[in-house]
């Protein structure tokens, strides 16, 4: 490899955080990493900058001083993303990528051998900041050199495009960059700065003995690297195939059966593909491009992993049974999502079970399938005072054994109905007997509530549970007493 | 009488109880109760302030508390008559000692063994009664240590538990033979408080109000009820409600049945307390006076025996005597302040040091015989020894007699806001934008929801809004006060409940100050003061280094060269008089007297500025205004301070003179003035005083001007007794910084952190007065700045001053020792022995060699740096075989003046080499900035620029939104005034800049000189300097 590329994206998460929130562009904007007044600043654009504000301050502090500021979080999994994205379009310019690890937007590429695609390196340095530009809407600096430290120190030092034509001018262009860009998790420039070390020239200078006795092996692997007795070589970046399958169907498709024997032609390699990756299918994600309708989206979870296509399948058939079309479907889009395949030999030893779980999970997958995930559903205790917030209903995602608690056996039970039935009474005196009120209130914050509970007994012997709501002035059944 | 309501927890049951002690009184009363009991949880905090409320509505207050046994729910316990009083609090303090801060452990069977003279409600929610497992046993051993004082507590809050427990507890009670008594647990004295209970459960337990559940009550039924609903409700069991007033008629005790002694000292047989107090006295006033006292002083002393002999408070002033000769035994600096420096006995006991006969002191401040409350003595002590004294008094009296007073941490609007927007689960931005906002005594209101740019009408800040000015003043924890004692003849948890304070080694009482005070208890306030740290430690050098045996009572008086020197201003490290604004007074005051440094310390307070009364004293003391009184009458009073009334004594006289308050009006006037007693108390003296004023034929103008600084006062009050002691401290250190600067510089930077000003400041501030300061050095420097003889005999000073290591950032002590100990043992031949034989870590020897204290092994720092890293890791990786690496030699290149200077700044807080400004006054004069002795110069009226490091940063409350600024160069200091507007103009740069240019206009008057800003910019400079943080005080 005779040429090497560096490609900066600068202050990545910070042009992130302005991508999402086009209107701050003009604002004083800083990243930060919580939103809470003791978060700290990452980065800030210059309208920042310009008001005294400095990365490492408090937000609270920072809010002080400038009142108009606009913060937001750029999480590790978004600054990932966009690393990926970046190395995929990057990757349509030279197969050899590599993401620097210690610093999100850094990237080295192999630029040897590309003169006869783009007719010149300048070319190609100026269409990778284009495409940066114009399809991720990201600003990069792009240098081409003869190393990976030399065009490395360049990217980082000046933001411009450009070519070194002759390796020594890379080399004198490295030496004039401050070490403070240099800095990493690895190495730290504090102490070369005290030493008034100040540039890669000052650094070169040191005698390599002298920094590995003083300042160890990574400062001398940069200080080679530098001086170019040690060559690293690129490590490129491979981009994670999607496990996803897409077929255009040159006739609208309405009918179910039909596009339930296309999704299995999909289905298939999708499976071989996890297959090869060591995982299984947790989940199908099904898109259906209509025909001059809005798409449709849908996903079926089978009640385990699994590579069972037949599984799968089956569950996709009952999903498309009770789905409408209201278009014929054009484009047709299955992903599928895996997770590693668990070992599952303990399994052996288990003793089985007399309920099969298993099984159970089974038909609860394929009665999602066919109804949806609000079809089953659990019910789960919560604290709180009213009848109806003392539990809610959760979809279920995996049945577990039951372990029973022994429960006293309680002589009346309260049976609540969905929905408290309004009363035509306007008091208590339609009953014979009634016990109460006991008074429940609260909810202040949000809409305040005020029930006078009380246990009534109809002329039928019957019991009821009703209340009246202060509030509304209003009598209610909330339940039946059995 | 209806009922009495038997179980009710104030807002001292800490995050519970939603209503003051005093709310839940007055609340009953209204009601028509006569009647109510406190029984906070685990403690008797609230007690006080609930029986002083009380006794003025004529109610009778009984005292309880709910006691939380382990895991058996908790018991109500009330005081029968003072065994039962005395047992309920060694039971707290039992379960209080045992358990870390804030909790309380009790086994029931602890519980029986203090069933003397206290009745046991057991019940209600949490009851030991109601439990679904009945502990037969349990209940049995209760019945057998209460007999018929243990009842059934049948409680109803409208609750569908409610039932179930009740069914239980008849159940149990018929069993066991119980009566029955009826009560609701009272959490709040009305239910609008109902959502401030919900938001303290909240607090108390961490969560937000939309999680909270079940943790918050069902219903808003925990108010206190009416009589008719309170009957009502347990309509089917009156005889229930009948026993409420059985047991108020039972319970007969009251805080009054308290009955107080101070601990005896040890007296010489055949002579009484008095008598022993006397002898010392009159012993002391010999030594005092030089032989017999003076006729007056002698008066006044018989008059002081008289009182201490009726209201029997000699063993508090043995008490003192006893703590002032332990200090001096043990020489640690103190001396006594506050309203005991209007005493002569303790004048001459040694206890104070102002003479208050020569003073004319009012000694009616400290005590009287129509008070008959308590003396007052805070004695004040070297600031790094106080802990020694303070053990003292627990090893003489014991920790059953001795404990601290506690200080109770309140809401604030800051933390109220923050508390309550964080249990509303509001954006912790917006709440911290409210709390910056939010000064100590404002509330939240429209302006504040304004100025945070916030919408203040959301129904969710509506309900912070109002939540957060209600939580304003409740308590919210319990700390120490900083030097009070409680001591007791009688063992002090027979008082009141003892419990542990965070710090390790202290144990505290569950009154405060306030509570003491108002039971009139004796109470000892040992306070750290750093000023006698700062004194302490310069006597000692002029001791070790010149033999001058100097102490405060042996400083020559009224020394002129003193004197002369602040009237320069030259006051910094001075105690009391070296703020920005008493420097800028000195000059107009001219002080000449020991009597003007007690004026110069009162005068720029907040009484006298808001009283409007500094600058009419200003103009007559200089002979431009005629010195006249505003009724012959009050020229005694007046006379000392030209008309103007300044100090606290002053405002009581001239109530007393002017106004024909009895002395007991004046000294509640002095009560209402106090800070702690603010809502609203002052203003009832207002008709009351200027009324009686005019009719006194006083200007209705001036009688007003006098109450607004009454008011004033409030804020805070300023004693001349007070004044006075401190004078004496101002005195002494203003005379040492006149005469030793040397020894003074070393004693006041070796007793840092205290003061108004950095090291850095002192430092520069010390060299411009011809002090030599010679830099931190491992071959010479201790751990504290050291003294050494000066280069040559010719030298300005005899003596030279080394800073010490303790300046060295992040530098422990103990890597000192290290250094000590390798240094005793040889001196360092080179930087390699010192690495090698002190063992240091890199990181110390790096803070060393940056701070330069390596110069006379290495005088180049990049050198010393590059050196002894090379060196650590030739220790930490011994070559084998004995192969050396050589090193090649390299040069670094070197640092320039304004690099050492940064170095030293950024490293030891200070540079010996120069100020920060020094290398840059070239650059700074070639764009026509001159320094501060130039500004300090230029004439009234013209107008200037100016650049120079901001040290410290002020906005007072009294100064209408005016903030000031002390800007510092190489020669001086520049003290700059920025209105609101320019303030606003430039906020960032003020707020921000620590280096900044000003334009503006000079105002010159008397010698002071200030710089008016009209617009702050930042120098353009090629070099930055540093320097640390500043000093802001808002």
């Amino acid at each position: 490899m005779d040429r090497w590329a560096c490609v900066n994206v600068f202050a990545l998460p910070l042009q992130l955080m302005l991508g999402r929130h086009a209107e701050w562009k003009e604002l004083p904007a800083a990243v930060v990493d919580q939103d809470r007044p003791q978060g700290a600043i990452l980065w800030i654009n210059r309208y920042a900058r310009e008001r005294r504000l400095r990365e490492g301050m408090r937000y609270a502090e920072a809010l002080s001083l400038v009142p108009q500021l606009r913060v937001d979080v750029v999480g590790a999994d978004e600054i990932a993303l966009a690393v990926t994205t970046i190395a995929d379009c990057l990757q349509r310019f030279s197969p050899g990528v590599e993401p620097f690890e210690d610093e999100a937007g850094i990237f080295w590429l192999n630029a040897s051998g590309l003169l006869g695609l783009y007719g010149s390196l300048e070319a190609w340095a100026a269409s990778i900041k284009q495409a940066l530009d114009s399809s991720l809407g990201l600003y990069a600096s792009v240098v081409v050199g003869f190393s990976r430290f030399g065009s490395f120190a360049v990217a980082r030092a000046y933001r411009k495009t450009g070519v070194f034509e002759e390796p020594e001018h890379e080399l004198q262009a490295a030496r004039g960059v401050h070490l403070a860009l240099l800095a990493t998790s690895d190495f730290a420039i504090e102490p070369f700065e005290r030493l008034g070390v100040r540039t890669m020239g000052d650094f070169l200078a040191l005698p390599a003995a002298g920094i590995r006795r003083r300042f160890g092996a990574h400062a001398l692997r940069l200080h080679r690297l530098a001086a170019g007795s040690l060559v690293a070589p690129l490590k490129p970046y491979q981009s994670e195939q999607p496990t996803e399958q897409a077929r255009a169907l040159d006739d609208a498709e309405q009918s179910t059966t039909r596009l339930l024997f296309l999704i299995k032609q999909l289905v298939h390699p999708l499976c071989l593909a996890l297959d090869a990756r060591g995982e299984q299918v947790v989940e199908l994600c099904l898109r259906f491009v209509l025909d001059h309708a809005p798409s449709i989206e849908e996903s079926v979870r089978p009640a385990e992993a699994t590579l069972d296509e037949a599984v799968l399948i089956e569950l996709v058939r009952l999903r498309l049974e009770t789905m409408v079309f209201a278009a014929g479907v054009i484009e047709l889009n299955v992903i599928a999502r895996g997770l590693r395949a668990s070992v599952e030999q303990l399994g052996i030893f288990v003793e089985a079970a007399r309920r099969d779980l298993g099984a159970a999970n089974r038909a609860f997958a394929r009665i999602r399938a066919e109804f949806g995930d609000h079809a089953v559903v659990h019910l789960r205790l919560r604290e709180g005072h009213l009848p109806e917030a003392r539990f809610e209903w959760v979809p279920l995602q995996k049945l577990v054994a039951a372990r029973a608690q022994p429960t006293p056996l309680r002589p009346l039970m309260r049976r609540l109905f969905p929905i408290p039935l309004a009363m035509a009474t306007h008091s208590l005196a339609h009953f014979d007997h009634h016990a109460g009120p006991h008074i429940i209130s609260g909810g202040w914050w949000v809409r305040e509530v005020q029930r006078d509970y009380h246990f009534v007994e109809k002329p039928d012997g019957s019991l009821l549970w009703i209340y009246h709501d202060r509030r509304r002035d209003q009598w209610f059944i909330h339940a039946e007493v059995r | 009488m209806f009922y009495v309501p038997l179980f009710c927890k104030s807002n001292y049951s800490f995050l519970e109880g939603a209503s003051h002690p005093e709310e839940l009184v007055e609340h009953a009363h209204a009601l028509g109760l006569g009647a109510i009991t406190l029984t906070d949880r685990d403690g008797v905090y609230g007690v006080v302030r609930a029986y002083m409320r009380a006794n003025e509505l004529g109610m009778r207050l009984l005292v309880g508390s709910e006691i939380s046994l382990d895991d058996q729910g908790t018991i109500i316990l009330i005081a029968i008559d003072r065994l039962g009083y005395a047992n309920l609090c060694r039971l707290i303090t039992l379960g209080r000692r045992r358990s870390a801060k804030g909790q309380c452990t009790l086994a029931l069977s602890e519980v029986c063994a203090h069933a003397g003279g206290l009745i046991a409600l057991c019940g209600g929610r949490s009851g030991l009664l109601t439990a679904e497992v009945a502990p037969v046993a349990l209940i049995e051993s209760m019945r057998e240590a209460f007999g018929d004082r243990l009842y059934a507590l049948l409680t109803r809050h409208l609750e569908v538990e409610d039932a179930g427990r009740e069914a239980r507890l008849l159940v149990r009670a018929r069993a066991h033979n119980l009566a029955l008594v009826a009560s609701t647990e009272v959490l709040y004295h009305d239910a609008s408080r109902r959502s401030l209970q919900d938001v303290l459960t909240c607090i108390r337990h961490g969560v937000r109000i939309q999680g909270a559940g079940r943790l918050l009550q069902a219903n808003a039924e925990h108010a206190l009820l009416e009589p008719a609903a309170f009957v009502r409700r347990f309509a089917d069991h009156p005889g229930a409600v009948e026993r409420t007033l059985e047991i108020g008629a039972r319970c007969s005790f009251t805080l009054d049945d308290l009955r107080y002694s101070y601990p005896l000292e040890d007296i010489p047989a055949g002579l009484s307390a008095m008598g022993w107090l006397r002898e010392l006295t009159c012993e002391g006033a010999r030594g005092r006076y030089g032989g017999e006292p003076p006729g007056d002083v002698m008066a006044q002393l018989e008059r002081e025996f008289a009182i201490i002999d009726e209201l029997n408070y000699a063993g508090y002033f043995l008490t003192m005597k006893e703590i002032v000769e332990f200090c001096r035994a043990e020489k640690i600096l103190c001396q006594g302040r506050g309203s005991a420096a209007n005493s002569a006995i303790c004048y001459c006991l040694g206890i104070t040091a102002v003479d208050p006969v020569r003073m004319g002191l009012l000694f009616e401040r400290f005590l009287s015989r129509e008070r008959a409350e308590p003396p007052d003595i805070d004695l004040d002590i070297a600031h790094t020894r106080r802990e020694e004294v303070i053990q003292h008094v627990y090893k003489k009296y014991g920790r059953d007699h001795a404990a601290m007073i506690a200080n109770v941490i309140r809401y604030r609007p800051k933390s109220a806001v923050r508390d309550v927007g964080k249990v509303l689960g509001l954006p912790e931005t917006s709440v911290d934008r409210l709390a910056k906002l939010l000064s100590h005594q404002s509330c939240l209101d429209e302006s504040v929801w304004a100025g945070a740019e916030l919408d203040g009408q959301t129904p969710m800040h509506r309900h912070l809004e109002s939540l957060t000015n209600q939580i304003l003043d409740f308590p919210r924890h319990l700390s120490i006060h900083p030097g009070g004692f409680l001591l007791g003849f009688e063992p002090v948890h027979d008082f009141v409940p003892i419990e542990n304070a965070t710090m390790k080694d202290r144990t505290v009482i569950q009154w405060d100050k306030y509570d003491v005070e108002a039971l009139g208890l004796f109470k000892l306030d040992l306070l750290g003061l750093g000023a006698l740290t700062h004194l302490d430690l310069c006597f000692r050098l002029l001791e070790g280094h010149r033999a001058i045996e100097l102490s405060m009572a042996t400083i020559p008086p009224d020394d002129r060269a003193t004197f002369d020197m602040l009237c320069r201003a030259e006051s910094v490290g001075v105690f009391q008089i070296e703020s920005r604004a008493q420097m800028a007074m000195l000059p107009r005051l001219k002080p000449r007297t020991y009597y003007d440094i007690v004026i110069e310390i009162s005068l720029v307070r907040p009484g006298p500025i808001t009283g409007d009364m500094v600058h009419p004293y200003l103009r007559r003391r200089a002979g431009e205004e005629e010195v006249s009184y505003p009724h012959p009458s009050l020229e005694p009073v007046l006379a000392r301070t030209l008309g103007i009334p300044l100090f606290q004594e002053q405002v009581m006289r001239l109530a007393m003179v002017a106004a024909d308050y009895t002395p007991g009006e004046a000294d509640q006037l002095r009560r209402d003035m106090a800070a702690w007693q603010k809502h609203g108390r002052i203003e009832r003296h207002h008709e009351r005083m200027v009324t009686r004023m005019v009719a006194k034929g006083i200007d209705p103008e001036f009688a007003e001007r006098v109450f607004n600084q009454i008011k004033g006062f409030a804020d805070y009050g300023f004693p001349e007794s007070h004044a006075a002691s401190f004078a004496l401290i101002s005195y002494a250190t203003a005379y040492l910084r006149c005469h030793y600067p040397v020894e003074f510089t070393c004693s006041l930077l070796n007793a840092q952190p205290m003061g108004f000003y950095s090291p850095a400041t002192i430092v520069a501030d010390a060299k411009r007065n011809r002090v030599e300061i010679r830099a931190i050095d491992v071959v010479h420097s201790g751990w504290d700045c050291t003294l050494e003889p000066a280069a040559s005999p010719t030298a300005a000073r005899p003596l030279a001053m080394r800073m010490g290591f303790r300046y060295i950032k992040g530098l422990g002590e103990h890597a000192w020792q290290r250094i000590e100990a390798a240094r005793t043992l040889a001196a360092f031949a080179s930087l390699a022995d010192l690495v090698e034989r002190s063992g240091l870590e890199l990181d110390a020897l790096e803070r060393l060699a940056q701070a330069g204290a390596l110069q006379s092994l290495q005088p180049d720092r990049r050198q010393a740096l590059w050196e002894v890293r090379g060196h650590v890791s030739d220790r930490q990786n011994r070559p084998t075989l004995g192969l050396v690496e050589h090193d090649v030699v390299v040069a670094f290149a070197a640092l320039s003046t304004f690099e050492i200077i940064a170095w030293d700044h950024r490293t030891s807080y200070h540079s010996t080499t120069g100020h920060p400004l020094m290398p840059l006054r070239g650059a700074l004069q070639a764009v026509g900035l001159q320094n501060a002795a130039y500004i300090q110069g230029l004439p009234d009226a013209s107008r200037t620029h100016y650049a120079g490091m901001i040290i410290c940063r002020q906005r007072p409350a009294t100064a209408s939104g005016v903030t000031f600024i002390t800007l510092e160069d190489e020669a001086g200091f520049v003290n700059l005034v920025i209105w609101p507007s320019v303030f606003e103009a430039h906020r960032v740069i003020v707020k921000t800049a620590a280096f900044v240019g000003v334009t503006g206009k000079i105002q010159a008057k008397d010698g002071v000189v200030h710089l008016i800003a009209e617009s702050l910019w930042i120098p353009q400079l090629a070099q930055r300097p540093t320097l640390g943080k500043s000093r802001d005080f808002h």
